[in-house]
């Protein structure tokens, strides 16, 4: 018996997607020192967010193509980009979708380890942050979970699209 | 510890990293370092380092970098007779027991894993410095 398939459903949403919405969490926690918290999911094709800014990157998951995208309303993108680096900008510029990017990878790589060592196969392609993020998500299928940090209930999604 | 003096070189394909390592750096007294956007360019820098007589000390690295990968570029280093003992620390979102394996093989000096608190680059930082300090009185 191998590794599961990432187009099993159960596995998908199971093993892979738990892995990168904890990942999100967890990212998001350390920098802010409180645990976001998750609201319901949402499953549909040419999915529509509100968000102003977010990093991308493409992978294989045991050979299926996944695109998964960090999502921020922008004042919490400002607010993130503040803890990491202890600047604030206030405008959505090259050094905060760098930061998108960044947090994209990072929310990746956390993931994909207990994956990897319980045998699946990943290879990424490279994080890239974008303003563009609706037309990123047309013709596919993907799955949102909403994040907010109280009290301010400032937002980010998790989304991953097949 | 790290002399104060110590110059170090940060390579990250990602401006938000490099800044986050050397703001870590400078908040633990390390004012004097330089940095890279690529495994390639680092060792460029290396190069230039050490023919200017101005070498880095502790070589900061990220693992996944298009043109040379940080562990291609720790490879390399240690197949250089100039840059054999450097100290060489890598700082990576992935911590997988392969990857570990082949970086520990290929001879880095201790790694780091995204996302980190300042204590835990500095404590691991430490170790660096006694792992080199301690070969070198040996
Ligand atoms: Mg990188």
């Amino acid at each position: 018996m191998g590794a599961p398939k990432i187009s099993d459903r159960s596995f998908f949403e199971e093993e892979v997607g738990l892995s990168l919405f904890e990942a999100a969490a967890k990212t998001v926690e350390s920098y802010f020192g409180m645990r976001p918290a998750k609201s319901n999911p949402i499953l549909a094709m040419d999915l529509v967010v509100p968000f102003e800014a977010g990093g991308l990157i493409l992978f294989q998951a045991d050979g299926t193509a996944v695109q998964m995208i960090l999502g921020f309303e922008k004042n919490f993108l400002f607010e993130l980009y503040f803890k990491m680096l202890g600047d604030r900008v206030t405008e959505i510029n090259g050094d905060l979708l760098d930061c998108a990017a960044e947090l994209t990878n990072i929310v990746y790589g956390y993931a994909k380890a207990p994956l990897v060592n319980k045998g699946h196969s990943f290879a990424p392609g490279r994080p890239e942050g974008t303003q563009d993020l609706n037309s990123r998500l047309k013709n596919k299928k993907s799955l949102e979970i909403p994040f907010q940090i109280q009290p301010d209930k400032k937002t980010f999604s998790l989304i991953l699209s097949v | 510890m790290f002399d104060p003096e110590t110059r170090f070189l940060v390579v990250d394909d990602f401006k938000t990293m490099r800044s986050i390592v050397k703001r870590t750096l400078e908040a633990a007294g390390f004012r004097n370092h330089g940095e890279a956007e690529d495994g390639a360019k680092g060792f460029e820098a290396l190069v230039q380092g050490y023919e200017t007589q101005r070498p880095y000390s502790c070589v900061i690295c990220d693992w996944n970098m298009p043109n040379l990968t940080g562990l291609e570029l720790l490879r390399k280093v240690r197949a250089d007779a100039r840059f054999k003992t450097l100290p060489f620390m890598l700082v990576t979102a992935e911590n997988e027991q392969s990857q570990v394996i082949e970086a520990a093989k290929a001879g880095v000096s201790n790694y780091v894993v995204k996302p980190f608190s300042p204590e835990e680059f500095n404590n691991k930082l430490k170790l660096v410095y006694n792992k080199h300090s301690a070969k070198k009185a040996a």
